[in-house]
Order: C-alpha cells, then sequence, then structure tokens
C-alpha cells in the first residue's frame, strides 16, 4: 500500500502561518478549486476533454488565465478591481503563474472571508486571496464579481 | 491474459513514485499539471507491468489515474460521449481491470 508523507498545509503555502483559517471538508477529487468557486462539487472544471470533468462550450481550452475568466463569464462574472468586499456582490480571485496559466480560483463568501477548495485535499475557509499565495499557485492574477444570487450555469 | 507474478522491486518503485507524486501534486486542481509530473511520467514508461499496483491503487483512493491508464492500454472503458463523476470513471477503470484480471 502507497503510505504519502503528505505535506502540511503550512508547508504548502507558507503565508497560512500567520493567517486566519479553518478547514471546512473532507480531502476529496470529486471537484476542484474551479467547480467549487462556481459553486459546483459534483465534477471538476478543466479545460481537458475528459468525459470526467466540465468546461463551458465555446471558452477556449488552453489553460490560460484569459480562458478562465471566459469561464467564469458564463456564469455573469465581470472582471473587477479588487477583492475588497462590496455588499451585493460575489467575488472570485483567479491565481496563475508567470506564464499565463491558471492555476486556482477562490470564491468570497458573504461575510467576506474567502473559501477554497485545494486540488484534491481539504476546502479551506481564510482570510485573504493572499493567503494561498505560494510557488504553485504563483500570484493572485486578476479579480472577477457578479451579482449575488445569479442564476446557476447549465451544468451537464 | 496479463503476467501475474509479482515483482517485489518494481512495486516498490511504483509505491515511491507514487508516494512522490501524491504528495506533490494533491493540492493542485489542473488535470494536466497533475498528470505531468516527472513520477506519473515514470510510472507511464513502466508499461502494463505497472497495471495491477495502479489499479489496486485506483481502488484504495480515488485520484487522477485514468491518463496512465489510458495511455498504458491504449483504451478507455467510458462510454463515448457521456460525462460522469470522476468516481464514475473509477468504477469504469475498475471493472475494466477486473474483467482483464488485473484485480
Amino acid at each position: 500500500m502507497v503510505t504519502s508523507d503528505e505535506p502540511s498545509l503550512e508547508d504548502l503555502f507558507p503565508n497560512l502561518a500567520s493567517a486566519n483559517y479553518e478547514i471546512s471538508s473532507p480531502a476529496t477529487r470529486q471537484y476542484n478549486c474551479v467547480a467549487w468557486a462556481a459553486g459546483y462539487d459534483d465534477i471538476p472544471w478543466d479545460h481537458g476533454s475528459s468525459p470526467y470533468t466540465y468546461w463551458p462550450r465555446r471558452v477556449a481550452r488552453d489553460g490560460s488565465v484569459a480562458s478562465l475568466i471566459a469561464a467564469f463569464a458564463t456564469l455573469g462574472y465581470v472582471t473587477c478591481d479588487d477583492g475588497r468586499f462590496e455588499e451585493g456582490f460575489e467575488k472570485i480571485a483567479i491565481y496563475g503563474q508567470t506564464n499565463n496559466d491558471w492555476t486556482h480560483a477562490a470564491r468570497q463568501l458573504e461575510d467576506s472571508r474567502w473559501t477554497s477548495k485545494l486540488g484534491a485535499r481539504e476546502d479551506l475557509a481564510h482570510d485573504s486571496p493572499q493567503d494561498l499565495v505560494c510557488t504553485d499557485y504563483g500570484d493572485v492574477v486578476c479579480f472577477l464579481k457578479r451579482p449575488r444570487a445569479s442564476p446557476k450555469a447549465n451544468h451537464p | 491474459m496479463p503476467l501475474t507474478k509479482h515483482d517485489p522491486q518494481l512495486e516498490q518503485i511504483f509505491q515511491r513514485l507514487t508516494a512522490a507524486w501524491k504528495r506533490e501534486t494533491k493540492h493542485l486542481s489542473r488535470v494536466d499539471h497533475v498528470c505531468a509530473h516527472p513520477s506519473y511520467l515514470q510510472i507511464i514508461g513502466m508499461g502494463t507491468d505497472v497495471l495491477p499496483f495502479i489499479f489496486r491503487e485506483l481502488d484504495r483512493e480515488t485520484d487522477y489515474w485514468f491518463v496512465a491508464l489510458e495511455s498504458i492500454t491504449r483504451t478507455s472503458p467510458a462510454p463515448d460521449g457521456m460525462r460522469m463523476s470522476v468516481e464514475e470513471m473509477a468504477q469504469h477503470w475498475l471493472r475494466w481491470g477486473r474483467e482483464h484480471g488485473y484485480l
């Protein structure tokens, strides 16, 4: 049997060491950060063409930050200046590498905190998008917003 | 039918590579990033001999083994055009593994 000496979250995300955060779900591969940010927990959102992932129709499958922004645009999100809490709006933080690859997405909660699904690991509630800036996730490269209680996308 | 001879050395290498792959990619979201890890690519390079180990590991914990399985077996047990959950995909592969004597 494979035994993996799993690194701690603070090893992976050094900014968490001085942050306020809580684990809010068990670890699972059933969905990913983009699905979770979009409001789904039944299938990963990914630009590949696998039958076990979802990607909105007519959105490019090139793995770029621009394509991820386009994917969230199908849910009514538009780009905005920052992640400051705005009453009546739901915000998304998109993380990316310097090569313009997207790596992660986090969603702002109604109490102004953020929620993130960390790959196949747990969901996390955290105070700031900066908490997850790290080598593997890169930096926050874009913020999006839409009015709260927007309708859900047509999901497969 | 597959070879069923147990090779402890090969299994040890597989376990070491799998542990490294999981340790270094479990927090990643993108399928292409997870499946491009050097340890994962080495497992694919080990060919059909590792299939029993992959199926056993997939049975223990659902993970993105599907790219490796498709690469090694050159098939996919998922019905064409059917969208499914990660768990359902794992079940399709486990059924295929049993039918072909790997589990």
